[in-house]
């Protein structure tokens, strides 16, 4: 009976020690709303979300203490006349954002920041959910708002020579079933 | 330190109270090979849980959502044997385990393992995640977290001690053995519906094809969604079966029924039924005591805050003023204005202690948006992120500080430009 059950915790504490040295690094990011990625004025976005995360500096930051999930939105330029890199991640947005549950009852509402992973920079945040569906609309405010000016000349000037947006550019994503899996 | 008593009630309570029966059912079947049986299964879940909290603490070599996906397969696997076995060789108490007994005890054994395994690293890193803000460990602020959370596993001691008690003593070998048998098959049900919550996410690292559309999800998807919104409805049915043995077992001891020879055997039979229903008695007083932390304790700590109502000023062309004398008293003040846009901004003000100077912003950070601040005892704290302002800090630029707004103080009163109030109307539309 005793090897029995030396045989068992052996294989067991085996098992989950080499299963953790075995399992590839990284997270998991799992995605948002069935829209998938969308054209939203000159940029290609889609939402993801993981666990809650810890960010520096923490007093600039949503802590991962009574939180439940870190929402993000993976953003990159397409052709703009704004002089953006295509391809590549758009900084000095605002990115608002209302989570709604699937009475259009809003559930709560906050702002995404600029941030890094290690996966690359985006704007994201920790926020408190429970378990249910719902849909996602962000409001992204023009990079005027945070003071990024435009070169406007004939001789340097970008082309969108008019400047930003000035009403906040919309998108929304729906039928998001959220389920925390960690 | 409430968030922290619940929320480690609500993530151990079933599995202590699997556990509990599971090391009294195999003891009574068993004797001594029973309970070290399940015991070494106790050890190898905890010492498993503790090694996964550690690589998880410790390195990124930990996918939560990929271990609870497997380890919900592997609950399945073993709850379904232990079912099956305790069918068969479950029903006759107190003999030597044969071949039937040895694999029932390794698949109990197995089952409490796996519940520990999967619930425990989560508690265990709790104190890790504490938000000090920078107070530090030894800080009242994390001091209190870690009360919270030690209290928990105190409670859930004593109460695995309680119901052990009761499920060892029961006369009636059939109610622990079906409040197991009920207790694991309705966790199997419930980790059937989350193994299958990679199907509704997505989960391409399973292979699993990716599907957009409500349709395509079908009853996996409507299954697995109801296990994840009615969660807590399986630990209500875990404390219905706890308070369902407890009961039957104080039923049982409330008179004599056992034949004696004199009064001197009455009374003693009488002081042990006693002592049985105090047992019974403290049991269903710890069930009731999770059943209203749960319940009245979790829904206070995570109720809504309703803001303070605005207060009023005076308006004198472009201006707006504030009596000093009306905003010194240390407490916290919220005043609003509506745009021609219809758009209310808020902005509060609140003297700073020990200092002759006030804290003013919009009511509203550039990472909550339009949340809102609340007075909490003597703190300010953000409505959405519950993070606690450094109130001598409020009127600074930056990250959770409510967003500053200019004004001056004249004539005893706080100036506010119009202006300046507006430049912070895209905050709150």
């Amino acid at each position: 009976m005793k090897k029995w059950l030396s045989l068992v915790l052996a294989a067991m504490m085996l098992f989950s020690l080499s299963a953790a040295v075995a399992e590839e690094a990284g997270f998991d990011e799992f995605e948002l709303g069935v829209e998938g990625e969308q054209e939203v004025g000159f940029m290609t976005m889609a939402m993801v979300y993981f666990q809650p995360v810890d960010m520096a500096p923490v007093d600039q930051a949503t802590a991962k203490e009574n939180t439940d999930l870190h929402i993000e939105v993976d953003l990159t330029a397409n052709e703009n006349g704004y002089a953006f890199p295509v391809d590549q991640w758009v900084p000095y947005l605002t990115i608002d954002f209302v989570i709604k549950d699937k009475d259009g009852k809003e559930v709560t509402s906050g702002s995404m920041m600029p941030m890094a992973a290690s996966d690359g920079p985006h704007y994201g945040n920790n926020i408190k959910l429970a378990d249910g569906e719902y849909s996602i609309t962000l409001y992204i405010k023009s990079p005027a708002e945070n003071g990024y000016l435009l070169h406007v000349d004939s001789e340097t000037g970008v082309d969108a020579k008019d400047g930003f947006w000035t009403e906040p550019l919309e998108a929304t994503w729906t039928g998001w079933k959220f389920v925390k899996q960690w | 330190m409430l968030y922290y008593l619940w929320s480690v009630i609500q993530d151990l309570f079933y599995t202590v109270t699997v556990t509990s029966v599971m090391h009294a059912f195999l003891g009574r079947l068993y004797g001594r090979a029973g309970r070290r049986g399940h015991a070494a299964g106790l050890i190898a879940g905890i010492a498993a849980g503790c090694a996964l909290a550690a690589v998880k603490q410790t390195t990124n070599k930990i996918i939560s959502s990929h271990w609870n996906h497997w380890t919900y397969a592997y609950l399945m696997v073993f709850i379904v044997a232990f079912f099956v076995l305790s069918l068969i060789f479950g029903r006759r108490e107190n003999k030597k385990p044969g071949a039937g007994g040895i694999l029932l005890t390794v698949s109990g054994a197995a089952v409490s393992a796996g519940m520990i395994f999967f619930r425990l690293p989560t508690v265990l890193l709790y104190p890790f995640s504490f938000n000090t803000m920078g107070n530090g460990f030894f800080s009242a602020y994390y001091m209190e977290r870690l009360g919270g959370w030690a209290l928990a596993l105190l409670l859930l001691f004593v109460y695995s001690r309680l119901l052990y008690g009761c499920a060892v003593h029961i006369r009636k070998a059939c109610v622990p053995r079906r409040v197991l048998r009920a207790g694991v098959l309705v966790y199997a049900v419930y980790c059937l519906g989350r193994f299958f919550v990679p199907w509704i996410s997505r989960a391409k690292w399973l292979g699993w094809p990716v599907k957009y559309s409500e349709a395509q999800y079908g009853w996996v998807g409507s299954f697995s969604m109801w296990t994840a919104t009615n969660a807590m409805l399986f630990i209500w049915i875990c404390a219905a079966l706890a308070a369902l043995l407890a009961v039957l077992f104080l039923l049982e001891n409330i008179r004599v029924t056992e034949p004696y020879e004199n009064p001197a055997q009455l009374r003693k039979l009488r002081a042990g039924n006693r002592r049985r229903r105090r047992l019974a008695i403290a049991a269903l007083c710890m069930i009731l005591l999770f059943v209203l932390t749960l319940t009245v304790v979790k829904d206070y700590d995570t109720r809504e805050v309703v803001l303070s109502a605005p207060e009023t000023y005076q308006v004198e062309g472009d201006t707006i003023l504030i009596p000093t004398e009306s905003v010194n008293d240390g407490h916290l003040h919220r005043f609003e204005y509506t745009t021609e846009r219809n758009v209310t901004i808020r902005w509060i003000v609140i003297k700073k202690p020990n200092s002759a100077s006030f804290g003013v912003g919009f009511d509203a950070c550039e990472v909550c948006g339009s949340a809102g601040y609340y007075e909490r005892g003597s703190q300010v704290v953000c409505k959405r992120c519950d993070v606690v302002m450094n109130i001598n800090t409020i009127g600074f630029k930056g990250g959770c500080n409510p967003i500053p707004l200019a004004y001056e103080v004249s004539g005893g009163n706080l100036v506010f430009r119009l202006e300046d109030l507006l430049a912070g109307e895209k905050e709150f539309r």
